[in-house]
Formats: C-alpha cells, sequence, structure tokens
C-alpha cells in the first residue's frame, strides 16, 4: 500500500509537469526481497520496439502510446524475469516487484516465439538460449552446440554435419524455424545437417514436446526457434570473430556490421570456415570381420568448407516493424570413402593431403529470402511472415561404384535434390477480459527436383495449410491454462518415376509410382502451468500430434548409400497421429532450480523402415527396408539441477532417460539416444570465466534390429573466457578443449558408428572477438 | 498441504508408463552366417576362367530360418579408366531354407569379361531380416587376351628371400596380342593366412610406367628398379605386378617374398 501511495505522489508531481499525463504507462520497480525500489530494470515493450532502464527510484515511463493491448518484459540480472498483459489507457500505471534468482534460466523472457511467456507461465519447457561465445565455437555445428541441454542430442555424419535430435525425435519429427520460417532442407536424410551458421544463430528457444498446434506437422518431437537478433544500438556498431581448432586445423571467422538510425537498420554478417580431416584416437577399425586402417590417426577425406551470409534491413515503429532478410549458406564436406561402400584398404589406407576434398562428398547451397511485417491494428499485433528457399543438395562419387560402368568418370552426381520451398505465415491476437486469443494461418508450397544418376526419392510438389486457435489466459497469478485446436490440409504429388536399369542402358522401369495424396488432419493441446508458492511450478500439456509422411516415406526406392539399404517407400501411408503428455515439476529458490520432466507418448501409426527379410535386386545393395508403421510408445526424462552454492560458483547436472518401444516390430526404436548425465562447473567473475564438465553416456543396449549396441563412455571438456580491453576495443577471448583425455568412443548418434569409426579425438578450440 | 498431493503428478505419468503390458515373446535378432564359402573349390588364390562355370560352394546357418543369399560379382580394378570396359557385373539372390543349407551354384562367366582382378560378396538374411556379417572373395578372371607375363627371375613360383636394402632385377617380359598401356609393380605386407584379417598399409615399394604407344606388345620389366628400403620391416610381403592393354584387360602375377 504504501508502495502505491509513493508511486501515485511521484506521479501526480511528474504529471503537473508534463503534457502526457493521459498517454503515459508509468511503471515502478521493487526488490521483493528487500523492498527496496530496483534501479537498472530492463523494461521493455518487444513489439513496439521500446525500452528503458528503471531510474534509481525504480521508475521509467513510456510515453505517446496509442491505446490498445501492450506486453510487457521486466528483467534485470540477478532476478526472475516477468512478464504482463495490460490494457492502455485504463491500465497506465503498474507497481511490481522482482524475486532475486541467480539461475539464468529465469531472467529472460522471450517475445517472437509463440509461447511469449516467462518460462513459469508456459505449459511446456522452454529453453531459451543467448548462444555465447563460447557455444559458438565449442562445437562444430549448431546441432552439435545445443547437446548439452538435458534431453537434446545430435545426429552427426562426422564433422560439420549434425542434425538435431529432440527425445529421440529428428528430421521430420523436429521443426526448425528461423526467424519463424521453417527451415525445409530435405532434412529426412539422415546425413542431411542443420544449414544455419552457429554465428548468426545468436538468440534460441528450444520447446520438448508437441508443438504441432502452432506449427503445424513435424513438430511432434520438438521445435528449435530461431529468433531474430535483437535491433542494434543505434550508429555504426559490429564485432569480428576469428576462430582456430586444433583437431582438424579449422581456420575460420565471421563478421558482422550493423547500422542504426530512429527507426530503420541495416546489418549484414559473413562466416566462412576451412578444416582439415578430422582425427579420432584409433589406428584401426574393425568392420565386418575386416581390420582396416586409419592411417596417421586421421579420416580420410572429412575436409570441409562452409561460406555463409547474411543480409537484413529492418524497420521498427511505433505500429509498424518490418524486417527484409537475404541469405546463403555454402557447405562441401568430405565423406568418408569407407562410408559410401564396403571400406576398402586401398581407399582408406593412404591420406593424401588433408586438406583435400575429394570424391565422395556432399555439398549443399541454402538460400533464403524472407520477410516478417508487423502491424498493429486495433490495439492488437498482426504478424506477417513470408518466405522463400532454395536448398540444393549433391552428393559426389564415382558412377563406376555403383554399376554405372558406361558413364564417364567427370558425372559425379550421384544424387542432386533442389528443393524450392514457399513459406506465408500470419497470425492476430486479440483480448476478450482474461484470455488473450491468437488465431493463425500458416502456408507452405514445397517443389523438388532429382537429379543425378542414382535414384533415391522422385521430384514431387506438396502444399500443406493450416488454421489454428489459440486461446490463454493473460492475468492469471497461480493458474495459467492454454487451449488450442488446429486444421491442416496436405496434398503431396509426383508424376511416376522411370529410370534405367543399371546394367541395361536402354531400359526403363518404374521406380516410383505417380503419387496424389490429401491429408486433411487435427491438431489439439491444452496445457495448464500452476504456481501454488512462489518457488513452485507445475506444469501438464496433453497434446494430439500429427505428421503428414514425407515423400521419401511414401515413393522412395534406392540404395541408401553408406547403410547399403535399399529404402523403399509406401504409398498408402497415413498421416502420423499421437498423444503426447508432457509434465514438469519445478523448484526454484534464488540460488537452487530442480526440474524434472517426465513425457509420455503414445503414437497411433509411427512410420518406420521395417526389414523386409529379402534382399534388393540391385548391385552391392543388402536388403530390402520398407516404410511402414506401427503404434510405438515412448516415455523419459530430465532432471536438470542447478545450484549457485558459493558466490560465483555455479554447479548443474543434466541426466536423460529415454525409453520407446515399436509395438509391431516388438523391439526398441533405432537411434535411440543413451541415458546421459552431464555435470557442469562453472566459476564467472566480471571478466574472465572457467569451466569443467564431465559427460558419462551409458551403453545403448536398447537398438533396433541390425543396429549394434555401442559402449558407454566418458567425457570431459574444458573452457575458459576472458574479456578485456585495448584502449577503447573490447575483445573476448574464448578458448575450450572438448575430449580432454582424447577418449576413443563411439557415438550412437554418429552416421560412421555403422563402421565402428570413433568420433573426434581431442580438440583444442580458441577464438578471439572485437566487439566495437 | 497443497504442494504435496501435486507431487503424484510426475509419478502418475511414470505409473501409466510402467503399466503397460509389454509382449514378453524375446525377438529373434540372432544373425544367420556363413560358415564356409569357396568358388571352385578355392577361398584364396581363385582363378576364374571366362567362357566357363564358376562353382559356388557355401554352407550357411541361422538358429531359426534361413531366408536368401545374394551373390554379388564385379571387378575391383582400382579405379583405373583403361579402353572400353566390359566388366563382368553380376547380381543374385537365391532363395534359403531350414536352419542349415548347403549351397551349390553354377554361375556361367561371359567369355567376353575383362580380365583382372574380381570379387564375389556374399551376404545372408535369415526370415526376421536380420542380416549376416558379408563374405568377400576375391578371384582373378582371365581370359587368353590378357597381358602374359613371362618371368625368369625371380621364379615367382617359390618363397622368394631377400633383405632391407637389397634390389630386385626383374628378368623377363610382359607381352600382349594387342598394346600395353601400363605395367605396375607393387610390393604390400601379406596377411596371414585366408581369414577374414585383411590389413594393409601403404605399399612397401610402388612403381607404375605407362606406355604411350598404340601398339605396345612387348615390354621387358628389367626396366623396373624395385629397391627394397633400408628401414623396411622383416615378414611377410607379396609382390604382385600387374600389366593393363588397351582393352582394358588385367594380367597379374603374384608372388610370396620374406623379409629378413
Amino acid at each position: 500500500m504504501q508502495h502505491r501511495l509513493k508511486a501515485w505522489l511521484l506521479v501526480l508531481i511528474l504529471g503537473n509537469t508534463g503534457l502526457f499525463a493521459q498517454t503515459q504507462l508509468s511503471i515502478q520497480v521493487f526488490s521483493g526481497q528487500s523492498q527496496a525500489p530496483l534501479q537498472g530494470v530492463l523494461v521493455s515493450l518487444p513489439r513496439e520496439g521500446l525500452l528503458d532502464t528503471t531510474s534509481a527510484s525504480g521508475k521509467v515511463a513510456f510515453a505517446n502510446l496509442a491505446p490498445g493491448h501492450y506486453h510487457l518484459h521486466v528483467e534485470k540480472e540477478g532476478f526472475k524475469a516477468r512478464d504482463f498483459d495490460l490494457l492502455f489507457p485504463e491500465e497506465n500505471q503498474l507497481t511490481l516487484t522482482l524475486l532475486p534468482s541467480f539461475i539464468e534460466l529465469s531472467e529472460v523472457v522471450v517475445e517472437e516465439s509463440f509461447s511469449r511467456r516467462s518460462q513459469q507461465k508456459s505449459s511446456l519447457t522452454v529453453q531459451n538460449r543467448s548462444a555465447s561465445l563460447q557455444d559458438q565455437i565449442s562445437a562444430n555445428s549448431l546441432g552439435e552446440s545445443l547437446e548439452d541441454l538435458p534431453g537434446v542430442s545430435a545426429l552427426n555424419t562426422g564433422v560439420g554435419v549434425a542434425k538435431p535430435v529432440i527425445r529421440g525425435f529428428m528430421g521430420n519429427r523436429v521443426s526448425v524455424l528461423d526467424q519463424g520460417i521453417k527451415q525445409e532442407g530435405q532434412q529426412w536424410g539422415q546425413d542431411h545437417g542443420l544449414e544455419i551458421d552457429p554465428f548468426q544463430a545468436q538468440r534460441m528457444e528450444l520447446v520438448k514436446g508437441p508443438q504441432s498446434l502452432q506449427y503445424g506437422s513435424d513438430a511432434t518431437g520438438g521445435v528449435l526457434n530461431i529468433l531474430p537478433n535483437k535491433l542494434p544500438k543505434p550508429g555504426l556498431s559490429g564485432e569480428l570473430t576469428t576462430l582456430y581448432r586444433s583437431n582438424n586445423t579449422t581456420l575460420g571467422g565471421s563478421g558482422q556490421l550493423q547500422y542504426r538510425k530512429q527507426d530503420w537498420f541495416v546489418r549484414a554478417r559473413l562466416s566462412a570456415q576451412r578444416y582439415r580431416d578430422f582425427r579420432v584416437p584409433a589406428e584401426e577399425f574393425t568392420y565386418n570381420g575386416f581390420v582396416l586402417p586409419i592411417t596417421n590417426n586421421t579420416l580420410k577425406n572429412t575436409a570441409g568448407q562452409l561460406l555463409s551470409y547474411r543480409f537484413e534491413v529492418g524497420q521498427q515503429k511505433e505500429g509498424y516493424s518490418s524486417r527484409y532478410l537475404f541469405s546463403q549458406y555454402r557447405q562441401q564436406l568430405g565423406l568418408y570413402p569407407g562410408a559410401t561402400g564396403i571400406p576398402r584398404a586401398f581407399d582408406v589406407g593412404t591420406i593424401g593431403s588433408t586438406s583435400n576434398l575429394a570424391l565422395p562428398n556432399q555439398a549443399v547451397n541454402h538460400t533464403k529470402l524472407y520477410t516478417r511485417q508487423n502491424f498493429r491494428l486495433g490495439g492488437h499485433w498482426l504478424q506477417i511472415n513470408a518466405g522463400y528457399q532454395f536448398n540444393n543438395r549433391a552428393e559426389n562419387s564415382l558412377p563406376h561404384n555403383h554399376g554405372f560402368e558406361e558413364l564417364d568418370s567427370s558425372q559425379t552426381l550421384a544424387l542432386g535434390l533442389q528443393l524450392h520451398t514457399l513459406t506465408l505465415n500470419a497470425d492476430y491476437s486479440w483480448h476478450q477480459g482474461q484470455v488473450e486469443f491468437t488465431t493463425g494461418l500458416n502456408q507452405q508450397y514445397k517443389r523438388n527436383n532429382r537429379d543425378g544418376f542414382e535414384y533415391l526419392i522422385p521430384s514431387f510438389a506438396t502444399y500443406n495449410g493450416g488454421v489454428f486457435l489459440l486461446a490463454e489466459n493473460v492475468k492469471a497469478q497461480k493458474w495459467n491454462w492454454n487451449a488450442g485446436l488446429r486444421l491442416d490440409y496436405g496434398s503431396i504429388n509426383s508424376a511416376a518415376s522411370f529410370t534405367r536399369w543399371w546394367n541395361d542402358i536402354d531400359s526403363l522401369v518404374l521406380r516410383s509410382p505417380a503419387l496424389n495424396r490429401q491429408f486433411f488432419n487435427y491438431s489439439a493441446a491444452a496445457g495448464i502451468s500452476f504456481v501454488p508458492a512462489e518457488r513452485w511450478n507445475f506444469k501438464a500439456n496433453l497434446a494430439k500430434s500429427f505428421r503428414l509422411p514425407v515423400v521419401a516415406e511414401l515413393a522412395s526406392n534406392g540404395v541408401h548409400h553408406g547403410t547399403f539399404r535399399h529404402e523403399q517407400g509406401q504409398a498408402g501411408l497415413k498421416a502420423e497421429e499421437g498423444l503426447q503428455l508432457d509434465l514438469a515439476a519445478t523448484f526454484q529458490q534464488p540460488r537452487f532450480l530442480a526440474t524434472f520432466t517426465p513425457f509420455a507418448n503414445y503414437f497411433f501409426n509411427y512410420i518406420f523402415l521395417r526389414p523386409s527379410g529379402r534382399f534388393s535386386n540391385l548391385p552391392d545393395a543388402g536388403q530390402l527396408y520398407r516404410y511402414d508403421e506401427s503404434a510405438v510408445f515412448q516415455t523419459g526424462a530430465e532432471l536438470y539441477l542447478d545450484w549457485h552454492f558459493w558466490r560465483k560458483l555455479h554447479w548443474s547436472n543434466g541426466v536423460e532417460y529415454l525409453f520407446n518401444h515399436n509395438v509391431e516390430t516388438n523391439l526398441p526404436l533405432p537411434f535411440t539416444p543413451p541415458f546421459s548425465n552431464l555435470m557442469q562447473l562453472n566459476w564467472e567473475e566480471e571478466h574472465w570465466r572457467l569451466g569443467a564438465s564431465w559427460r558419462f553416456t551409458a551403453a545403448q543396449n536398447r537398438t533396433d534390429r541390425n543396429e549394434d549396441a555401442t559402449p558407454a563412455y566418458h567425457l570431459f571438456h574444458l573452457k575458459a573466457g576472458y574479456d578485456f580491453k585495448l584502449g577503447q576495443q573490447a575483445f573476448t577471448l574464448q578458448a575450450s578443449c572438448t575430449n580432454l583425455f582424447n577418449t576413443a568412443y563411439l557415438k550412437h548418434l554418429s552416421r560412421y558408428r555403422i563402421l565402428n569409426l570413433p568420433e573426434q579425438g581431442r580438440n583444442f578450440n580458441i577464438a578471439l572477438k572485437a566487439t566495437f | 498441504m497443497k504442494m504435496k498431493k501435486y507431487w503424484a503428478l510426475p509419478l502418475l505419468a511414470l505409473a501409466f508408463v510402467a503399466c503397460t503390458d509389454e509382449d514378453d515373446e524375446v525377438q529373434d535378432t540372432v544373425k544367420p552366417q556363413i560358415n564356409k564359402v569357396t568358388i571352385n573349390e578355392k577361398d584364396h588364390d581363385i582363378q576364374v576362367t571366362s567362357g566357363t562355370e564358376m562353382h559356388i560352394d557355401a554352407e550357411l546357418s541361422d538358429n531359426e530360418e534361413l531366408r536368401e543369399l545374394k551373390i554379388d560379382i564385379h571387378d575391383v580394378f582400382d579405379g583405373h579408366e583403361h579402353g572400353k570396359k566390359a566388366e563382368w557385373e553380376q547380381v543374385m539372390v537365391i532363395p534359403l531354407s531350414g536352419k542349415t543349407q548347403d549351397l551349390h551354384e553354377h554361375v556361367d562367366v561371359p567369355a567376353s569379361a575383362t580380365a583382372g582382378a574380381y570379387h564375389a560378396v556374399f551376404r545372408v538374411l535369415d526370415a526376421e531380416g536380420n542380416e549376416g556379417d558379408f563374405v568377400e572373395l576375391n578371384f582373378t578372371l582371365v581370359n587368353g587376351n590378357e597381358p602374359q607375363f613371362n618371368i625368369s627371375s625371380p621364379n615367382l613360383a617359390n618363397h622368394l628371400d631377400y633383405a632391407p636394402g637389397d634390389t630386385i632385377f626383374l628378368v623377363g617380359t610382359v607381352t600382349d596380342d594387342k598394346d600395353l598401356e601400363e605395367v605396375k609393380v607393387k610390393i604390400e605386407e601379406k596377411h596371414e593366412g585366408h581369414d577374414h584379417h585383411k590389413k594393409a598399409e601403404a605399399a612397401l615399394f610402388e612403381e607404375e610406367i605407362e606406355l604411350t604407344g598404340n601398339a605396345d606388345t612387348s615390354f621387358d620389366l628389367s626396366n623396373f628398379t624395385i629397391a627394397l628400403p633400408a628401414s623396411a620391416p622383416l615378414g611377410e610381403y607379396e609382390i604382385k605386378i600387374e600389366a593393363i592393354d588397351s582393352d582394358g584387360n588385367y594380367g597379374i602375377v603374384k608372388g610370396e617374398l620374406h623379409l629378413d
């Protein structure tokens, strides 16, 4: 009460001096612990692009606001972030308290995602990530940099190619959104990595659990949401980072320049990297009873290069904001020769030059052109995003390795896939009393053309469209609920595909029948987040999700090089539908956080590859595998503990476990991430940081048919960072050592595991960043 | 206390999980096996003649039920491109049954097949789709048109003895009815016996000579200076001399070499 009186007095005094009394939103923030006003609290209206910091009396004001609904973020380091909805000018004053917390996870609120809420109010666990320099350099790719989050893994193909795996779900069961647009890069392919430069993805949000409601098909396992970068500060600014990794002699860097003048800003980033064959702590590997050499501990032909650039232009006004983005990601990397045929001693024995990128190799070019347009209409925001993507993939190898004797060795395109995607999304929110409704529309059109002397999938065109309605209560303190419904339509079309038979150049054989499928689906979800007392939070989310089959599952008919499997689609497969339950229990004190997140999923018709018990008639091809569907049950949990036990020392431990079962085959699913425990100890001072981590990964003995079990292993990593200034110039030096003891280990989720090839050995990473 | 009853929520989820009945039937994930396989009754140093029948004998077994055997036959010319290619390539899938089966197959080797190094890869499946380890047998295909060797010294049929630092003097010629393109000599460490152990490091000695004429019908092997490095590790080696003609036929001779 006292606070309100003081606030009123101040407003009266201020109001007499100002002309803005009626169009001003006044906020005052107090510490929930000491009851004193809090200075330096960042109060923002993200949608409007307005932000300010509280004064010594804990106050901040926003003037010249149009009437309507506003969403407010209140954040300060060392305190738990909060968010508020208010209707202005009916509510033009806000007094609030912040509770102290040293747990970084709770210090941030994220606006651009669909949750738009603090962690506490969301019914699913949302993990925010502001990628630090350490995150960007310690892992070889964006997918792998997320592996330290509990429940998240990555399926990698050597170094440089990795796809995120959330609770065992990958490929088309995980949606990756870049600025709100779903990334389409033939992600059904096991060795197709995520085509996003880690230096570009500075703010991310990872949601574990189904988000079919908001994002449609493919979001059954979870969503990785790469958020737009924050607005640059006025004037010219930028940064330059250079990077070196010892294990594969990576030399790289990334530079960004940005300029802001009033409403407008422009930003450009360029990243480049070149690396050589990577080194492993083994001299030989055993495959099919053969012992083959790993000469000089180096895996032949695993060198690569990456070039990525992005231009961005944007405008932020009071009732309108826009962004325009153009980016390209160009990557070429070698594939270990033994991985695309029977490994031959003469192929893998002599390395030659370690920087040479020879055959077989993979190349991907991903081009994006996007725009986001936000308009304030009727007191609320209408958000539209539209984009075009072109994903051009090529897998190159020598033709006569696969039975195409008459082809000239200069024709090396084995498989070419050119995918064009057009996306258009729109959403609008409005309020009705305590409830905020959001309605949205998503549309996507894809067209793929195939090329190359090998055949795997046909050319195709698909269309997906969905509408959804989401409701959540926004004013509640103890009970937050949300519920929604979504309807989707999808169509998949491809013409009948003919190719020649391998040993008959004049023949024409039907490889894939014509496809003309239409799908209608619904998704629904309901969730609650209950805060019985300030320290506790319980969440429950029940969702009915779906996933459209991808063309590979319906119409593929060819050999997947490296696994020798001949994969064949089944044209009549139904869309996957599942019931997913996610729970969470969180206990939080200022210095301690514990969060337990169990889940259970049941899929009525999970699509999987089933061994047929028959061989393929193609040369050098092994068994024929057919896509089939079955009921699948999956459950597991993560437990995460975070304890700031002494001033700057911070200990955390994340445990993850997953169990799945395919009812038809009565076996586990392949590539199930094993039980894992990651313990970290960090010491953070103002200008320097030290960290050590220990990851224990248990053996994975729950394997699918024809999948090998993988033994347990321990990995240790160290990291250190130092911020300093030379004159006016600010620098950060970051160094880390991954796989400190050069442990030889097999990773269950690795494309090269099938050859019993160990993962990368000890690696020293060092980066220097200059910010101006 | 309100808080306590909500503890049950996560536990309920686990209970739901634990109570789902799992089929107790144990799945057969035991791989079938290729216990023995021979071509023309040999499993090493196999020579096959074009225009004849190749005899394949295989002994297979599984714990439950065998389903299929696949035989892939093709060349393993090491990526070199010479002249026209008429390399023979064949794919066969043979149905199997029972827990054990002894197979005898005849494969017609085409008369026009290019001579050289080939391999046959044998793969086996059982009824459940379990994939056994594959077996690879290497053989040399001859058709009479490939380069022919006439070496008087050293006698490659004998076990040759040399010491590190020695020079091997090849006395002899390689001839072809059309045109020789390339002749190669390679000395590599030899693996023990004919088991699955196949290990290869960088060759001890390797030299290639290309013949650029259009009608090189003869080549003097003394053009090779085979100097064994003084630092060569002692042990068993294999010397292989290959000649390729303009039709892509490979003529191959091998010998065993002992360094001490």
